[in-house]
C-alpha cells in the first residue's frame, strides 16, 4: 500500500488533519445523545465536503443548499445508527450526501433532459476540467494525482458516475463502451485509487 | 459468491446501479463478507473525491441546519434489549415462553435481570424463575390486540399489558414506593358499574395478572389496609385509561 503517510497528513491543514481521524465515536455518541453543540461541531468539519459534493452533482447553488440541509438533518437524525466499525463518520456522511444529490438529479423531473444529453452523448463538461479544478490544497493535490494513476476509460468512467451522478448503463453510452467494460472499470479504478490514497480500514 | 455480482462493488458504492439491480446486490451484499469489506473501502475512497471538490456553502446553512435540527427528532440506537413499550409483540413461534418472559422482565425490571456473566445453573434458575413469574404475560402478549403501556405517577411507576381479546389486563411492577406500615396496594379495574378489585400487589415485583378487563375502561391503584377492601377507600395513587 503506498499513498498517504502519517508525515503527508501532519502537514499542517487542520481540515484534514480532523478527516484523517478515523471514527470520531466520540462525537458521534455525543449527537446520539442529543448533544446539539457536538452536531455543530459536526457540521463545521463535514460542511465544506458535503456542500462541495452536492453542488459538483447537482450543479444549481439553490437546490445544492438544499439538498445539503437534507442530508445534515438525516445525519443528525441517524447519528445513533453510525458505527466506527464500518468506517469513518466521513465516508457515512459523503455517502448519505452523494445518495442524495443522484437520487435528486434521478428524479422524474430531471430525467427527459438527462435522457436527451445521453441520447445526444455529449456531457455537459468534460471530466479533465473537474481535475483540474481539484488541484489546491493537499487532498485535492493528492487526489488530483492518484486520478493520473488511472487508465482513462477508469477515470471517465469513475467521474462521470460519481461527479455527474449517472448510472453505469448512462457511462457505457455516453463512452460507447459496452456495460460489462464500465462495471469493471469503475471497480478497477476505484481499487487503484484506494490504494494510491492509502485508504485502509 | 458469483464473480459477476461481485464487480458490481464499484457501481454499487458509486451509487450508479439502477435501483432493481441495487436492490439485487444489497441482498447479495448481506451475505458476502468480502463484498462488505470491498465496499466499505470503495466508501471511504469515493468520500476522498468527494472531498476533493469541497466548497465553501453559504452562511445561510449553517443556520438554516442548526434550526431545522431541533425540530427533528433522533432515531433511537438499532440494537441492544431497548423495546418500544406501545404495540409491541412478541412472536411466540421459535421462542418459549421461559424467554419471551425473561424478555418481559428485562423490561420491566431492566437489565440486571440476566446477567451474561452469571453461571449456567443460576441464570437456568433464574430464567426459570422468571418463566414462573412472567409466563401468563407472556401468553398475553402473543394476542394481537394487546397494547402495552409504560405508566408513570408519582414515584410509581409500571407496564400495563391490556389484551382485550383475553379478556386480561398485566399489572408489571417497575418501581413502586413503600405503601406504608400495614399497609397494601390494591388494583383496581373501573367501569360504568364501578371498581372491581383486580387483586392487591403481593410484593414489588410480581405482576398482577387480572381476567376479569370486560366492561372496564380505567386500572386504578390505591393504597388499603393490609388485605385489602371491598372497594377503594383512597384516592388512587395511579389511574390508567385501558383504551387510550
Amino acid at each position: 500500500m503506498h499513498g498517504a503517510t502519517p508525515e503527508h497528513v501532519n502537514t499542517g491543514d487542520p481540515d484534514l488533519r480532523a478527516v484523517a481521524q478515523p471514527g470520531h465515536q466520540d462525537l458521534m455518541s455525543r449527537i446520539a445523545r442529543g448533544d446539539e453543540q457536538a452536531f455543530t461541531e459536526l457540521y463545521d468539519l463535514l460542511a465544506e465536503r458535503v456542500f462541495g459534493l452536492v453542488l459538483r452533482v447537482m450543479r444549481d447553488p439553490a437546490q445544492s443548499e438544499e439538498v445539503a440541509q437534507e442530508v445534515f438533518v438525516e445525519l443528525w437524525r441517524t447519528a445513533s445508527r453510525f458505527q466506527s466499525d464500518r468506517g469513518s463518520v466521513t465516508a457515512w456522511a459523503m455517502t448519505i450526501a452523494h445518495r442524495r444529490a443522484v437520487d435528486r438529479v434521478r428524479s422524474a423531473q430531471s430525467t427527459m433532459d438527462r435522457e436527451a444529453r445521453v441520447a445526444a452523448g455529449q456531457q455537459d463538461r468534460p471530466f479533465d476540467s473537474v481535475a483540474d479544478e481539484v488541484a489546491g490544497r493537499f487532498e485535492r493535490r493528492q487526489v488530483r494525482q492518484c486520478l493520473d494513476t488511472l487508465t482513462e476509460l477508469q477515470r471517465e468512467s469513475v467521474g462521470l458516475a460519481y461527479y455527474q451522478g449517472y448510472t453505469y448503463g448512462e457511462v457505457a453510452t455516453l463512452l460507447d463502451t459496452p456495460l460489462g467494460t464500465i462495471k469493471t472499470r469503475l471497480r478497477d479504478g476505484l481499487i487503484r485509487l484506494r490504494d494510491c490514497l492509502g485508504v485502509t480500514r | 459468491m458469483s464473480a459477476d455480482i461481485h464487480t458490481l462493488t464499484g457501481a454499487y458504492a458509486l451509487h450508479a446501479l439502477s435501483e432493481s439491480e441495487r436492490a439485487a446486490f444489497e441482498e447479495h451484499l448481506a451475505e458476502c463478507a468480502a463484498c462488505r469489506k470491498e465496499v466499505a473501502e470503495m466508501q471511504e475512497t469515493a468520500a476522498r473525491l468527494g472531498s476533493a471538490v469541497a466548497t465553501e456553502p453559504p452562511e445561510s446553512l449553517r443556520r438554516d441546519v442548526l434550526a431545522a435540527i431541533r425540530r427533528v427528532r433522533q432515531l433511537p440506537p438499532e440494537d441492544t434489549n431497548v423495546t418500544p413499550l406501545r404495540g409491541r409483540r412478541w412472536p411466540l413461534r421459535a421462542t418459549s415462553l421461559v424467554a419471551a418472559a425473561a424478555a418481559i422482565a428485562a423490561i420491566v425490571l431492566g437489565a440486571q435481570v440476566i446477567q451474561l456473566s452469571e453461571d449456567a445453573t443460576e441464570a437456568e434458575q433464574r430464567l426459570a424463575d422468571i418463566g414462573s413469574r412472567y409466563g401468563a404475560v407472556a401468553e398475553m402478549i402473543s394476542a394481537p390486540d394487546t397494547k402495552i403501556m409504560a405508566a408513570t405517577a408519582g414515584d410509581m411507576r409500571a407496564t400495563v399489558v391490556v389484551s382485550p381479546r383475553h379478556g386480561k389486563v398485566a399489572f408489571l411492577p417497575k418501581q413502586v414506593p413503600e405503601p406504608g406500615e400495614g399497609k397494601t396496594y390494591q388494583l383496581w379495574l373501573i367501569g360504568r358499574d364501578g371498581a372491581h378489585s383486580a387483586g392487591l400487589l403481593p410484593d414489588r415485583d410480581t405482576p398482577v395478572v387480572a381476567d376479569t378487563i370486560r366492561g372496564a375502561n380505567v386500572l386504578g391503584v390505591t393504597v388499603e389496609p393490609e388485605g385489602g377492601s371491598k372497594q377503594p377507600t383512597t384516592q388512587p395513587v395511579m389511574t390508567l385509561a385501558l383504551n387510550s
